[in-house]
C-alpha cells in the first residue's frame, strides 16, 4: 500500500498545478500586476484547463494500474479513453456525455478498493461523481476536494504504517 | 465511527511525531489544492474578446472594480512602456492620460465626464485610442490599439472590466525616402497644375463640387520619464459629415453611347450590428487592424436609379449610395522620424444615408479649417467620394484589382447572360453582390501598402506637416481596410447589393460587369462595379 502513496501524491500535485495555473492566470490577468504571456487568460484557458483534466485523469489511473497491477483499472482507462474520443469526435450529445460521466465515475471508484481507511473510501466515492457533474455545473469542481482529503489520509496512513 | 475517527487522529498524531516535516508538507499541499479548487469558483468570468493584429481585448464581469486595464508587452514579456490614452467622442478625440509603467488602470468613474456626449446615442459602441511606446537602448517602438466599449457601461457603472494586452512589435523599416519624395513631387505638381487655389462659392459652382470639410488640431503630451527627450506629439485631422460610399457603379462612356437601355438602378441594404475597424499604418508597427473604433445598429436600405438620358450627359458617371460619418486621422509621433497613423470612424449617422451621382470631370472642394481660418481648395478629381477614391488610387499607382463579374446582352428581346448576371424579366438583367466572397478569394491581390498611401500626405497641403496631411487618404484607407474588411467577432449584419439594367423589348446592347477589388482582405459585400461596353474593365 505504501507504493500507492506515489499515486496519491501525483494525483494531488497534478490538480494543484492545474488549479494554480488557472487561478493565477485569471486573477493576474484582471489585476494590474504584470502577467506573463503564457499566463494571460484567454477564452482558450478554460478549454486547456478542462482538456488537461480529461487527458490527465486517465494518465493518473495508468499510473495506478502500474502500481497495483489490477486489470480492471486498465479496462476502465481504455473504456474512458474510447468513450471520450467518441464523445468529442463523433457523438457530441447528452447521452454520450452521461455515459462518459458514468465510465469516469467507475474509474474514480477503482481507487476505493485500494484505500486503507474507510473514510477515504467514502470520500473517493463522493469525488467519483465529479466528471459526471462537470458538464452540468461549474460547482462540480468542489467534488474533487474529498479526493484530495482522502489522498492526504492515505498518504499519512501509509507513512504511519511504515514508521517503526 | 467515533472510534475510527479517534483512531485516525491518533495515527495522524503519531505520524506527525514521526514524520513531522513530511506530514506538514502533505497537509499543506492538500489544503492549498482544496483552497485553489474553491477559489476557482470565484475566478472572473470572461464575457467577450476581440483579437487585433497586435493584441487582444478581453471583457470580464467584475463588480468590484469596473475599469480598463492596459498592459503592454514586448517580445511576449510585460514591460514598462509609455501609454497614451485618448477618448473617442462623436465629433472629436480628447486626450485623457499619459502613463509610464507595466499596466495602466483606468476606473470607469474617471471617464464618466469624458463620455457624456455619448449619452444621447443608444446602442452604440465607441473606443479608447491607445498608443504604447517602448524604449529599448536607443530605439523606440510604438503601436496603437482601439479598445471598444459601450459608453453606457461607464455612465451606468456596469460591473465590467476591460483588459487590453498590447504587443509592441520590434520592427524597423528602411524607407527609400528619395523615391517617395520624387513621387510626391510628381503628384503634387500634377494637382497644382490643374487645381484652383480658392473656391469662392463652393456648392454653387458650375460643376457642383463635392464638399469635404476638414479641421485639424494638435496635442503635445506632457513629458514623462524616461521619455524626456521625445515628448509625444499628436495631430488629429477630422473629416466631418463625410459621405462614405456603400456601393457604387460606374458607367463607361461607351455604355452610354452604344447601349440602348432605359434605366440603371442600384439598391443597397445593410442591416444589423456593423462595426467600423480602425486601421493603422503600422504594418511596421503592429497593424493594420487595431480594433473597432465604432459600432452601431443600422438599418440602411436605399435605392437609386437613373436613366440613360441623364447618365449619358455625364463623363464616366458613377452612381452610388453612401452614409455620413465623422472620421479622424490621428498621428502619434514620438521621434522626428517615426510616427504611427491611425484611421478611424468616430461616428456614423445611423439615420442618414443617401444616393448620389457624380461625374469624373467634376471638382472636389476641400474646406480646411485651421486656427488661421478656413482654406478652400478645389481639386479636379470628380465631384463625389467614389471618384475621389478612384483618383487617389490612380495617382498612387494603386489601381485596384479588377475582377470579371458578369456579362449580359439583349437584342430585340433575346437575352444572353454569363457569370453573375441574371435575367430578371423580359426587359431586365441584374446582378447582386452576394457571391463576392468566392470571387475575392480567387483573385486575391497584394495589400495596398500604407507607405504608398502616405505619399499623399503632402499632396494637397504642402505647407502642412506630413502627418496632418494623412487625412486626405482617409477615404482610400477606410474603404480599403475598414469598409471592405470583415471581422465577424463583433458584427452581425445582413448586406445586399443589387444592380439592375432595364431596357425596352426592341432595343439592343451589351454590358461587361467588373468588380473592383480594393484589398486582399475584401470579404464584406460593400463594393464597387464598373460597367463597360466592349470588354471587362482593365483599370
Amino acid at each position: 500500500m505504501e507504493r500507492l502513496s506515489i499515486f496519491y501524491v501525483i494525483y494531488v500535485i497534478f490538480f494543484l498545478s492545474i488549479f494554480l495555473a488557472y487561478d493565477l492566470s485569471a486573477f493576474l490577468t484582471v489585476s494590474p500586476l504584470p502577467t506573463p504571456s503564457f499566463l494571460f487568460y484567454t477564452h482558450n484557458t478554460s478549454l486547456f484547463f478542462l482538456g488537461a483534466q480529461l487527458i490527465g485523469i486517465p494518465s493518473l489511473f495508468v499510473l495506478l494500474y502500474i502500481l497495483t497491477r489490477e486489470g480492471y483499472i486498465m479496462v476502465l482507462v481504455v473504456m474512458y479513453s474510447t468513450v471520450l474520443i467518441l464523445f468529442i469526435f463523433l457523438f457530441h450529445n447528452i447521452i454520450m456525455q452521461i455515459i462518459f460521466g458514468i465510465v469516469a465515475m467507475c474509474l474514480f471508484l477503482s481507487v476505493v478498493p485500494q484505500c486503507v481507511s474507510s473514510i477515504s473510501k467514502v470520500l473517493w466515492g463522493i469525488s467519483s461523481f465529479y466528471l459526471l457533474a462537470e458538464f452540468f455545473t461549474p460547482f462540480s469542481i468542489l467534488l474533487l476536494v474529498p479526493s484530495f482529503l482522502a489522498s492526504g489520509i492515505e498518504i499519512l496512513s501509509s507513512n504511519n504504517n511504515s514508521s517503526p | 465511527m467515533n472510534d475510527k475517527i479517534f483512531y485516525l487522529f491518533k495515527k495522524a498524531e503519531k505520524l506527525v511525531a514521526n514524520h513531522k516535516l513530511l506530514s506538514l508538507f502533505v497537509i499543506s499541499i492538500i489544503l492549498i489544492t482544496s483552497a485553489l479548487s474553491i477559489i476557482y469558483l470565484f475566478t472572473p468570468i470572461l464575457i467577450g474578446c476581440q483579437k487585433t493584429s497586435n493584441g487582444i481585448i478581453e471583457y470580464f464581469i467584475n463588480s468590484i472594480d469596473p475599469s480598463f486595464i492596459i498592459k503592454p508587452y514586448f517580445h511576449g514579456n510585460p514591460v514598462n512602456a509609455l501609454i497614451s490614452v485618448y477618448v473617442n467622442l462623436p465629433n472629436s478625440i480628447k486626450f485623457f492620460e499619459e502613463y509610464y509603467g507595466s499596466s495602466l488602470v483606468i476606473p470607469f468613474s474617471s471617464l464618466a465626464n469624458y463620455v457624456k456626449p455619448w449619452n444621447r446615442f443608444k446602442d452604440v459602441n465607441t473606443s479608447l485610442l491607445v498608443f504604447v511606446t517602448y524604449k529599448m537602448n536607443n530605439e523606440t517602438y510604438s503601436t496603437a490599439e482601439e479598445i471598444m466599449y459601450n459608453p453606457m457601461w461607464i455612465l451606468n457603472d456596469k460591473p465590467i472590466q476591460i483588459i487590453s494586452k498590447i504587443n509592441i512589435p520590434q520592427k524597423i523599416i528602411n524607407i527609400n525616402t528619395t523615391q517617395i519624395i520624387n513621387k510626391v513631387r510628381q503628384i503634387r505638381s500634377a494637382i497644382i497644375k490643374n487645381a484652383h487655389i480658392y473656391c469662392y462659392s463652393c456648392g454653387a459652382g458650375k460643376n457642383y463640387p463635392f464638399i469635404v470639410n476638414m479641421s485639424t488640431e494638435g496635442v503635445i503630451e506632457p513629458k514623462v520619464p524616461p521619455f524626456y527627450q521625445c515628448s509625444p506629439i499628436v495631430n488629429i485631422t477630422y473629416f466631418y459629415n463625410l459621405s462614405i460610399p456603400l456601393n457604387w457603379v460606374t458607367v463607361s462612356n461607351n455604355v452610354n453611347k452604344y447601349d440602348e437601355y432605359m434605366l440603371i438602378t442600384l439598391s443597397t441594404a445593410l442591416s444589423g450590428k456593423v462595426s467600423w475597424y480602425a486601421v493603422s499604418n503600422s504594418t511596421y508597427a503592429g497593424g493594420p487592424y487595431i480594433g473597432v473604433s465604432y459600432s452601431a445598429n443600422v438599418n440602411w436600405v436605399i435605392s437609386i436609379g437613373h436613366s440613360e438620358y441623364f447618365l449619358s450627359k455625364l463623363d464616366y458617371p458613377t452612381v452610388y449610395t453612401y452614409y455620413n460619418a465623422t472620421m479622424a486621422v490621428v498621428t502619434y509621433q514620438v521621434e522626428p522620424k517615426y510616427y504611427v497613423t491611425v484611421f478611424e470612424v468616430l461616428w456614423a449617422n445611423p439615420n442618414e444615408i443617401g444616393t448620389s451621382v457624380e461625374t469624373s470631370n467634376g471638382d472636389s472642394c476641400v474646406i480646411f479649417t485651421t486656427s488661421n481660418g478656413k482654406h478652400y481648395y478645389i481639386l479636379p478629381i470628380g465631384n463625389g467620394s467614389a471618384t475621389y477614391l478612384f483618383y487617389l488610387f490612380n495617382e498612387t499607382n494603386q489601381i485596384p484589382k479588377v475582377v470579371p463579374y458578369g456579362y449580359g446582352s439583349w437584342n430585340n428581346g433575346k437575352i444572353i447572360v454569363k457569370g453573375e448576371m441574371k435575367v430578371g424579366g423580359m426587359n431586365l438583367i441584374y446582378f447582386t453582390g452576394r457571391y463576392l466572397d468566392q470571387y475575392v478569394k480567387n483573385y486575391r491581390v497584394a495589400e495596398v501598402p500604407f507607405d504608398i498611401v502616405d505619399l499623399l500626405l503632402t499632396l494637397i497641403f504642402p505647407e502642412l506637416n506630413v502627418p496632418i496631411d494623412a487625412g486626405l487618404t482617409i477615404i482610400v484607407d477606410f474603404v480599403d481596410y475598414t469598409l471592405f474588411s470583415s471581422y465577424t467577432t463583433v458584427e452581425d449584419y445582413f448586406a445586399y447589393t443589387s444592380i439592375s439594367i432595364y431596357f425596352t423589348s426592341f432595343s439592343s446592347g451589351q454590358i461587361y460587369v467588373s468588380f473592383l477589388n480594393y484589398s486582399a482582405n475584401v470579404e464584406t459585400p460593400l463594393l464597387g462595379f464598373f460597367l463597360n461596353y466592349s470588354t471587362y474593365y482593365n483599370g
